[in-house]
């Protein structure tokens, strides 16, 4: 013991490290299953990505775009046919407004309905008329629906002028000549909140006769607009883009009174009624007055809206029809777009925490991290989870308060359990305790059915009850256990805008 | 060392295992010198890999080249950490008794007999001082601490730990005189 005085601290250090202590009592068991049972385990970050729930909500504005696509493309195709019946119209009315008259054979309809000879004869206009008059329609029809001019025409007269801004335009509409009352006015609501008013040129400044194509004599505008409604027994089918189509009294009236056969022939009057109000040919005669004249978009859809909510819901969730021993709730938000009448796709973000009880043989311990030596009697768990329902609703009614129901798949996204269970080790009786994190995303992992009513608050606001049933479609969680939840929705909706 | 430092953190079980078998004899000499009962060195040495597979994640290592000294430096750490937990649920209490023949292994290549019958008796000896002295002398001189860290880590005074630690050494120098002379008295 020589080194007592001089480095002792060096031999101590060095004994401290090379003392020779037998090291074969490694048990790696009992740490494992140390592990197992009380470490909390975190699950490794889910490289799912998190978007993956947004894109499902994304899913409803594409809805929106895509209905509002064909919607466009409707009345594109619209306008289109309306140019082209423009052009034909006025080719046909040159000889008349020269003075010819002409006699003008539809073709036959595809389904063998009876064709129309129509022949058209009207005052004389000058040649400069009737090529100015193809230029602003030709301008006018170009430009869809916006009206950035209007030509101004005197049937009687035979004079025009381009009126150059809104104002001056209505009034003119309003206090010239062609819009005074006359004999053939007619004026009808077309769409509820919106009227026409349509001016008819009496019956002296225009003989219209129709025949079909047998040659008989249908009627003559302005002499006998009797003779048309008392004959319902003849089907008047017009040739043409609506060929085959069944016109009703009032369509026939109008028809009949404007002088405009196209009318028919474009589908003005069975297709869209709003074409009729951005139509340039019956703007230029004066007989369609829009009233609202700032206004030249295509009509909204009242059926077609988003929907924003609030909603919060007790949760009563439970497995294989066990017991619910706790209550747990959820809250967020939710978005909707109605795109019918009783239709709307609806999907949304909550948060939910659940609260459950199960036996063990339905507790799945393997994920758990619990040792296969370990009985599990019972768990009581609960669980914080972000959930994305997607469903479709179904109004039973169109009254503002209604009944509907819906149905949809909900996905989950979980943030945390926690589990106390009781179980048995080595015969003897213990309590656990687990907890674990973002341990997994479940997508598409129930189907959601609700039933509910919708109540009218205020203009633009309800409020819904709605209970729901959430059956699983696949097990969740670490113990990955079939969990139904049921309990009442209530949301406040707000319509956008 | 790195990969399998990620996959501990990922609970990889069979990292884990490998981990502890590599590392279990280093950590248990550490902890046989604060503990100095088998069994439960035995048993803190488990309850230390449980707490440092439970931690291993907030291990860094990404700024260094050579991972195992720093892991082995944290690893310490840990199994001291543990050590002098499981001495205060025992509130420090000296161990009655030597060391049992049991534990020592048969000195490997690297050592003479002699070397090795006299580093089993050097811890003997350390074995002998109290609780509170034996921490401190284990931690300064064996372990390399600081006494600003050993005050942290046993919650004294900075002159708490040199005073122990002067005293460790005191007793120590006493107790070889002692071992010296009945060894005299024995030749």
């Amino acid at each position: 013991m020589q080194y007592i005085d001089n480095d002792m601290d060096d031999l101590y250090s060095k004994a401290g490290r090379q003392y020779p202590l037998k090291t074969d009592s490694a048990d790696w068991e009992a740490v494992r299953s140390q592990l197992a049972a009380d470490t909390p385990i975190t699950a490794p970050p889910n490289k799912k990505p998190f978007w993956y729930g947004w894109f499902l909500i994304a899913l409803i504005p594409l809805v929106f775009l895509f209905t509002r696509e064909e919607t466009e493309k409707q009345m594109d195709s619209n306008l289109m046919a309306q140019q082209g019946n423009l052009k034909s119209s006025i080719s046909d009315k040159s000889p008349a407004i020269s003075g010819n008259a002409q006699t003008r054979t539809s073709t036959p309809a595809a389904d063998g309905l009876p064709s129309v000879k129509i022949k058209v004869s009207t005052p004389a206009l000058n040649g400069r008329n009737v090529t100015e008059q193809k230029r602003n329609d030709r301008k006018v029809s170009g430009e869809n629906s916006k009206v950035n001019q209007l030509l101004v025409l005197n049937k009687k007269s035979g004079s025009q002028r381009v009126l150059q801004n809104n104002k001056e335009r209505y009034s003119t509409i309003n206090n010239n000549d062609l819009t005074q009352p006359r004999a053939g006015k007619f004026s009808k609501d077309l769409k509820k909140g919106i009227s026409a008013r349509l001016d008819i040129p009496s019956g002296n400044d225009r003989k219209l006769k129709y025949r079909t194509s047998n040659g008989k004599r249908l009627w003559q505008t302005g002499n006998e607009p009797q003779s048309i409604t008392d004959r319902e027994d003849e089907s008047l089918k017009i040739g043409g883009r609506n060929s085959g189509s069944q016109l009703n009294r009032t369509q026939r009236d109008l028809v009949g009174k404007t002088g405009f056969p196209g009318l028919a022939q474009t589908g003005w009057l069975t297709g869209d009624r709003s074409a009729l109000f951005n139509d340039s040919r019956l703007i230029l005669s004066g007989i369609v007055q829009p009233l609202n004249p700032k206004s030249s978009k295509p009509f909204a859809d009242p059926d077609r809206y988003f929907y924003l909510g609030l909603s919060a819901a007790p949760d009563l969730s439970f497995i294989k029809s066990q017991a619910v021993k706790k209550v747990g709730y959820d809250f967020g938000l939710l978005l909707g777009y109605h795109f019918s009448k009783r239709l709307a796709v609806e999907g949304g973000f909550l948060w939910d925490r659940k609260k459950y009880f199960t036996d063990g043989k339905y507790f799945d311990k393997n994920n758990a991290g619990i040792a296969s030596y370990v009985w599990v009697k019972s768990v009581d768990g609960s669980c914080d989870m972000f959930e994305i329902p997607l469903s479709l609703r179904y109004d039973l009614s169109l009254k503002p308060n209604t009944f509907f129901v819906s149905a949809g798949l909900n996905s989950y996204l979980m943030k945390k359990e926690d589990y106390t269970y009781k179980a048995m080790a080595n015969g003897s009786w213990y309590n656990g305790d687990h907890s674990y994190k973002n341990s997994g995303n479940h997508f598409f992992a129930s189907l959601m059915v609700t039933a509910g009513y919708s109540l009218r608050v205020v203009r633009n606001t309800n409020i819904r009850f709605e209970p729901y049933y959430k059956l699983p479609l696949k097990k969740i969680g670490t113990g990955n256990m079939p969990l139904t939840s049921t309990g009442i929705n209530i949301s406040l909706i707000q319509r956008i805008p | 060392m790195r990969e399998l430092i990620d996959d501990c953190a990922c609970n990889n079980s069979a990292s884990q295992k490998k981990v502890y078998e590599r590392y279990y004899g280093y950590a248990l000499k550490i902890v046989f010198r604060y503990i100095y009962r088998y069994e439960k060195a035995v048993d803190t040495v488990n309850d230390g890999f449980v707490k440092l597979f439970r931690a291993i994640g907030k291990f860094n290592h990404d700024q260094v080249d050579e991972v195992e000294p720093l892991f082995l430096g944290w690893m310490k750490r840990i199994m001291i950490n543990v050590s002098i937990d499981q001495l205060r649920r025992n509130h420090m209490v000296a161990e009655i008794g030597g060391i049992p023949e049991y534990v020592w292994d048969v000195p490997d290549k690297s050592q003479t007999p002699e070397q090795s019958m006299m580093y089993k008796e050097l811890i003997a000896l350390v074995k002998q001082l109290p609780p509170a002295y034996r921490s401190v002398f284990n931690m300064v001189v064996i372990d390399g601490m600081t006494h600003h860290e050993v005050s942290d880590m046993l919650g004294i005074s900075i002159g708490t730990s040199k005073s122990n630690l002067s005293r460790a050494r005191v007793l120590l120098q006493k107790n070889i005189k002692d071992l010296e002379a009945s060894d005299a008295v024995y030749r």
